[in-house]
């Protein structure tokens, strides 16, 4: 059963929670379902809505739905400030739209791809972690929040989120609950993935064939690889995602009406009638909401999003060829210097190593806020599991040099591995299985999701847009090492091989097993707490590098006959530019407006130039815009004004001018 | 579902009462006994006595293209039926007319026809067309058989107004020919924190936005001697008479800007999914594919409605057929544009003065736009029609660019419209340039037919886009022939014709799987179906096998213009009847007896 919100909060957040004929229809969830023993201790959609009711206890924080989805769970938002102080706008009286009177702020989401749970952790974390210290009085997040609004939505797509807590047999899912024909042939969820092996996780099957596509790796036979025509390889196996073939297509587990997902729904690089990416761009409720909060609320300066396409550790490249092309698709080379630099300090704050590279997003939420949204828009994975060492004597000392081993005996029989215990030789840790913290080192290596194609199931058999990056030999060293990473921490993210009988091949060996989901997407919760604090630290440096606006070097000179000369150098004293170059070639950013304006009393009739300037974009590190004006003033003595910058992603400055 | 809710203000209140005594004229004269009495010499092509008497020779606002609409429906229940999919921004409806014969099957498994207009509300008599060519099927249906045929096969569904506030807006509010493109949402287009704070200022008050003149003896322009309210330039060395400022209006916000934050500033036809780009990529984009909530709602009604096999949406101006592709990275399928060509070439022939063309190469690259929707992501054959051409004017090409040869505009406006298409010159007093001058082209001329040439329009184009929706998969099984090939063992035959030039299936379709195949089935109490085989060509050499479900053929397509045989092996004797059941191509039966 999917839970439909709870009573408690109703009266905090003033929601009435109707169950509508549509959640009726798709929101209940005919698939059986139960509490995934691999998310253990990670929050589901009814313990993350306690945890945002929690901390809008808090002065510093107040929470609101932007949507309520088709399984009737709401898309919460978290907003931090000041809540005395706050940014004090010149025309916070007039007419000015609401969010240009609200500070320059941070969007931070989480958990866009649903089965990366620890997105949402660590997006949920951050709040909590930023309104414990500003309630504690910590000066360094109570300037930051005096100075900024943090607008934080840790899970965009809870429906899809809570399939991966609750639905089983196991796999990662990143759809919501629209029904979808995944593999368009006109029928509707025909063939998922089933579960063979009553253990309740979808894995992989392989079916022994003398000319099969992949064979045993030679390092350790319970990872399969695709063989390589290169070198005239044999194969022993055909690989399927662990499904029986429920419409006689020919194809395994290629729809279970997975719904759309959030992370593929977006307007950049959008996949056309792809598996996932919804009937069009932006189709889905909680993708709307999240979209229009977003260009609803201008003062987002930076965009944080919590994903496996990572581009701090991986950051995007430049490629000043291909910015030549009217419809950008590669980072601004203007840009790149500050990504760069931020994404350097987040390393250095992070700690770890050995990072997967990041897979190209298609429709990708990170992606949609820098391309399309003109924002700094960054992108972490959190977590990936940390380099391990073989647990036997030898060392690889090179990742690519794995898969050219030459000691193994893989001669295209099947191979039951040893079992985990049996592959560690280090000290286990105490008491540890699955969430065995102390393990290995924190943050460091990579993540699961990526790797291994070849033994992993992922969302079906059409796999995820975070899977089949990098190369074989890369993706076979991650399965290495995750292996490893297992073993030392006796963590059962495996499945060995087994043998089972299967409908479709009657007359064949096959067998069931490969890499759990989930368990190299997201670390065990203990580990959670450690991966906020150098997020925070970044938050907060970042924060110290958004544009300062000043207003230097202000003069009025007189020219006779009531004339006067007005200028100044409207100056952006910080290290990042007011927007990046992306913000401006895609006019998504907005400019800086400058006002020169006599005080009551003090008429001033423009000469030459307009009241009003607009400044498109300043650099970083000194950038400036000389501004003047010639004015010829009346009204009563001691005329004097003033000028005045403001947009809605800076603090705005003013300063006085006399006119004598 | 009919919703009265359409006063929107008093202006248009007064227009509409004054509209409805107008309608009510032309049926309360004469009965419509003495009407058919009258019109015994009948001016042919058109209905004889219409039950809803419509001048097409102006223009109606929202209300009152509403009545009209609501009138029809009640005037014709059998064969119209009237729905709102849901309101505007400013709270009209958006009304969708759906004109089938409704005692003749099922309206929802009739190959459908989509005509919608005025999506860019300045291009007004969209709307008039796709009124009139409600109007004429109704009114048509009980003396034309072609219209009858058209009635019984299909069903269209005719949403004249896909921006209804723009549309009044253009009406009652200052304009030009060419405003509002946009619809109304706010927008802060010169992004400064107010919203609409910059629109544009009629100065003389009289509902168009025209031009600013200055008298300058040292300007660089100067009266049209044979049109003198038609500014030309001077030659090199001649003495001028005017400097011009632009259109009328007042730098509102004081940023040096003159009219750059009005309404809306988006255009609706980059509103739509396939091959979307933000509005940097070229003007015009809001936040996403179908942020407009209009395009939206009309989306969801059409894609709920899969038998539409055929679409045209209609906008002006310049005399075209266009086809997409909208870009030229993008392509259409060469099966898909001999369809057009087809559709297109003759359309060309009945509209004189309009060409047949694509939009990327031969117009300006459209991300984002309505008809590639319709074709890349519904496999849907679909036209714009860009009504009016200047070629209209005098019958030749001498006009043929946009908005057409000035002189030749203003000889046409002198002669033919007597001076009403232009506001003339008059002194206004401007807060910043003190005073100038405003005239020039009213908002309901240059865009738009005059009214003595609107109905021929009308006419001309609804001609095309009925041969288009005439040419919609239609099929038929054209004979059945039974074989017996032992005892209790028979070969059944069926010829399936689809003799339109549209295929149930564009290529686009088949391509991304959109619209099911066509189902050719067999049924028998007691029939055994051993095995389906189909054909191209009535020897069987390009046979398809179907071994799974042979009961039950699944064919990928039924071509334009083609013929497909399906063969079915049968054990058991006795009746069978024979379905062919398509989405977009209605469906056919045939029954008989194996024996």
């Amino acid at each position: 059963m999917i839970l439909i919100g709870n009573g408690a909060r109703h009266s905090i957040f003033g929601l009435i929670l109707i169950f509508s004929t549509f959640s009726l229809a798709f929101g209940q969830d005919a698939a059986p379902t139960g509490s995934n023993p691999a998310l253990a201790g990670y929050a589901d959609y009814n313990e993350v809505t306690r945890r945002v009711q929690e901390l809008e206890k808090s002065s510093w924080a107040s929470a609101r739905s932007l949507v309520q989805t088709a399984g009737g769970r709401e898309v919460w938002l978290l907003t931090l400030g000041d809540p005395r102080e706050g940014c004090v706008h010149p025309f916070a009286d007039g007419p000015l739209t609401v969010s240009f009177k609200e500070p320059p702020a941070f969007l931070i989401v989480g958990n866009v791809h649903a089965p990366h749970v620890v997105g949402c952790e660590i997006a949920l974390g951050i709040a909590e972690d930023l309104v414990a210290k500003a309630t504690a009085g910590d000066e360094g997040v109570v300037n930051f929040l005096k100075r900024f609004t943090v607008y934080v939505i840790p899970s965009p797509t809870p429906d899809a989120t809570e399939k991966n807590f609750t639905r089983r047999p196991w796999r990662e899912q990143t759809g919501n609950l629209r029904p979808t024909d995944d593999d368009r042939d006109f029928e509707i969820g025909e063939d998922p993935p089933s579960e063979l092996n009553g253990d309740d996780w979808i894995t992989m099957m392989r079916v022994h064939d003398d000319l099969g596509t992949h064979r045993a790796h030679d390092q350790d036979p319970r990872l399969l690889v695709p063989v390589d025509p290169k070198k005239n390889e044999r194969g022993a196996f055909r690989l399927f995602v662990e499904a029986v073939d429920s419409d006689k297509d020919g194809s395994f587990g290629e729809d279970a009406s997975d719904g759309v997902d959030f992370n593929r729904n977006h307007t950049f690089n959008y996949k056309y009638f792809g598996k996932g990416s919804g009937p069009h761009q932006v189709s889905e409720p909680e993708t709307r909401a999240v979209v229009d909060f977003a260009f609803d609320h201008p003062n987002i300066a930076v965009v944080l999003t919590m994903t496996p396409e990572d581009n701090l550790f991986k950051p995007w490249r430049a490629n000043a060829q291909a910015e030549r092309e009217a419809i950008k698709t590669t980072l601004l080379t203007a840009d790149a210097p500050f990504t760069d630099f931020l994404a350097e300090r987040f390393r250095n704050l992070h700690g770890g190593k050995d990072a997967l590279e990041s897979p190209k997003g298609e429709g990708s939420f990170s992606e949609w806020a820098y391309f399309h949204y003109g924002r700094w828009s960054f992108a972490s994975r959190g977590w990936w599991i940390p380099k391990t060492d073989p647990p036997k004597a030898e060392k690889l000392d090179d990742d690519a040099k794995t898969d050219e081993s030459k000691d193994a005996s893989a001669d295209g029989l099947p191979a039951i591995g040893p079992n985990a215990g049996a592959l560690a030789n280090q000290d286990p840790q105490p008491g540890a299985r699955r969430g065995g913290a102390g393990g290995g080192r924190r943050g460091g290596g990579p993540p699961g999701d990526a790797s291994g194609a070849a033994t992993s199931a992922s969302d079906g058999a059409a796999g995820s847009a975070r899977e089949g990056q990098g190369s074989q030999a890369s993706q076979t060293a991650q399965e290495l090492n995750a292996l490893n990473w297992f073993a030392a921490n006796q963590i059962e993210g495996f499945v060995d091989w087994t043998p089972i009988v299967h409908p479709d091949f009657p007359n064949q060996t096959v067998e069931v097993g490969g890499f759990k989901p989930f368990y190299r997407l997201n670390p065990p919760a203990e580990t959670i707490p450690s991966l906020i604090g150098p997020h925070v630290a970044w938050l907060l440096e970042v924060g110290g590098h958004l544009p300062t606006i000043e207003l230097r070097d202000a003069k009025v000179e007189s020219l006779g006959a009531n004339l006067f000369r007005v200028t100044c150098k409207v100056t952006n004293t910080s290290f990042l530019p007011t927007m990046p170059e992306m913000g401006r070639v895609s006019r998504e950013g907005y400019p800086l407006q400058v006002i020169l304006e006599g005080n009551q009393g003090s008429k001033l009739e423009f000469i030459e130039g307009s009241q009003r300037n607009s400044i498109s974009r300043l650099d970083g590190l000194g950038g400036n815009a000389e501004q003047s004006w010639i004015v010829r003033v009346s009204g009563e003595a001691n005329f004097s004004g003033r000028l005045l910058v403001y947009g809605p992603t800076i603090t705005p400055v003013e300063t006085k001018v006399e006119f004598k | 579902m009919l919703i009265n809710q359409y006063f929107v203000n008093l202006p248009q209140q007064i227009a509409r009462l004054a509209m409805a005594l107008c309608i009510a004229c032309g049926g309360l004269n004469v009965s419509a006994q003495d009407d058919a009495a009258r019109q015994i010499y009948k001016a042919v092509g058109g209905p004889t006595t219409p039950r809803v008497p419509v001048h097409w020779n102006r223009y109606y606002d929202y209300a009152e293209t509403t009545e009209i609409m609501q009138k029809l429906t009640a005037a014709f229940p059998n064969l119209a039926k009237l729905e709102s999919v849901g309101k505007s921004y400013d709270d009209r409806e958006m009304w969708v007319m759906t004109i089938t014969n409704f005692e003749h099957g099922d309206e929802r498994r009739k190959p459908g026809f989509w005509i919608d207009a005025s999506i860019h509300a300045n291009e007004i008599q969209a709307t008039e067309v796709a009124m009139y060519t409600a109007w004429f099927l109704l009114e048509m249906h009980g003396e034309n058989e072609f219209v009858q045929s058209l009635l019984r096969d299909r069903v269209f569904y005719i949403l004249p107004m896909m921006s209804p506030d723009s549309r009044d807006h253009h009406f009652y509010e200052p304009n030009t020919t060419s405003s509002p493109r946009t619809g109304l949402r706010p927008v802060d287009d010169d992004r400064d924190g107010y919203v609409d704070e910059d629109t544009v200022n009629d100065l003389d008050g009289d509902g168009h936005i025209t031009q600013m003149r200055i008298r300058d003896p040292n300007g660089r322009w100067k009266a049209h001697p044979k049109y003198p309210n038609l500014m030309i330039q001077v030659e090199e060395g001649e003495q001028g008479e005017f400097t011009l400022l632009g259109s009328e209006g007042i730098d509102n916000d004081n940023d040096g800007r003159i009219a750059e934050d009005g309404p809306g500033s988006y255009d609706p036809n980059r509103d739509w999914p396939w091959n979307w780009q933000p509005n940097y990529v070229q003007r015009g984009a809001y936040r996403y594919p179908f942020s407009v909530l209009e395009n939206r709602m009309m989306a969801d009604f059409v894609s709920a409605r899969p038998n539409i096999a055929g679409a045209q949406t209609y906008h002006n101006t310049g005399g075209m057929l266009l086809r997409g592709p909208g870009a030229k990275t993008d392509r259409y399928q060469q099966a898909d544009l001999q369809v057009y060509d087809v559709l297109g070439q003759l359309g060309a022939q009945l509209l004189p003065g309009y060409r047949y063309m694509n939009v990327a190469e031969d117009l300006y690259e459209v991300w984002g736009g309505e008809i590639d929707w319709f074709h890349q992501m519904l496999g849907v054959f679909t036209f714009t029609n860009e009504l009016f051409t200047s070629y209209l004017l005098f019958h030749s090409q001498d006009a043929s660019a946009f908005g057409g040869n000035r002189d030749r505009q203003a000889m046409f406006e002198q002669y033919l419209l007597f001076g009403d298409g232009l506001v003339p010159w008059k002194e206004v007093e401007h807060p910043v340039y003190g005073k100038v001058e405003v005239g020039g082209m009213k908002k309901n001329w240059g865009r738009q037919p005059p009214g003595f040439m609107l109905q021929e329009e009308c006419h001309r184009n609804m001609a095309f886009t009925l041969y288009h929706a005439d040419q919609m998969p239609l099929v038929s099984i054209q004979s059945v022939e039974t074989k017996r090939l032992a005892d209790g063992v028979f070969e059944v035959t069926a010829l399936i014709e689809n003799p339109k030039v549209i295929p149930t299936h564009s290529a686009v379709d088949l391509q991304q799987k959109i619209t099911r195949p066509n189902l050719v089935s067999i049924q028998g109490e007691g029939l055994a179906v051993a095995l389906a085989r189909s054909s191209s060509e009535m020897l069987f050499r390009n046979a398809t096998v179907y071994e799974k479900d042979p009961q039950e053929v699944r064919l990928r397509n039924l071509p334009g213009r083609s013929l497909t045989y399906v063969r079915w092996i049968v054990s058991g004797s006795g009746p069978f009847s024979i379905s062919v059941d398509t989405v977009k191509g209605g469906q056919a039966n045939y029954s008989g007896t194996l024996e």
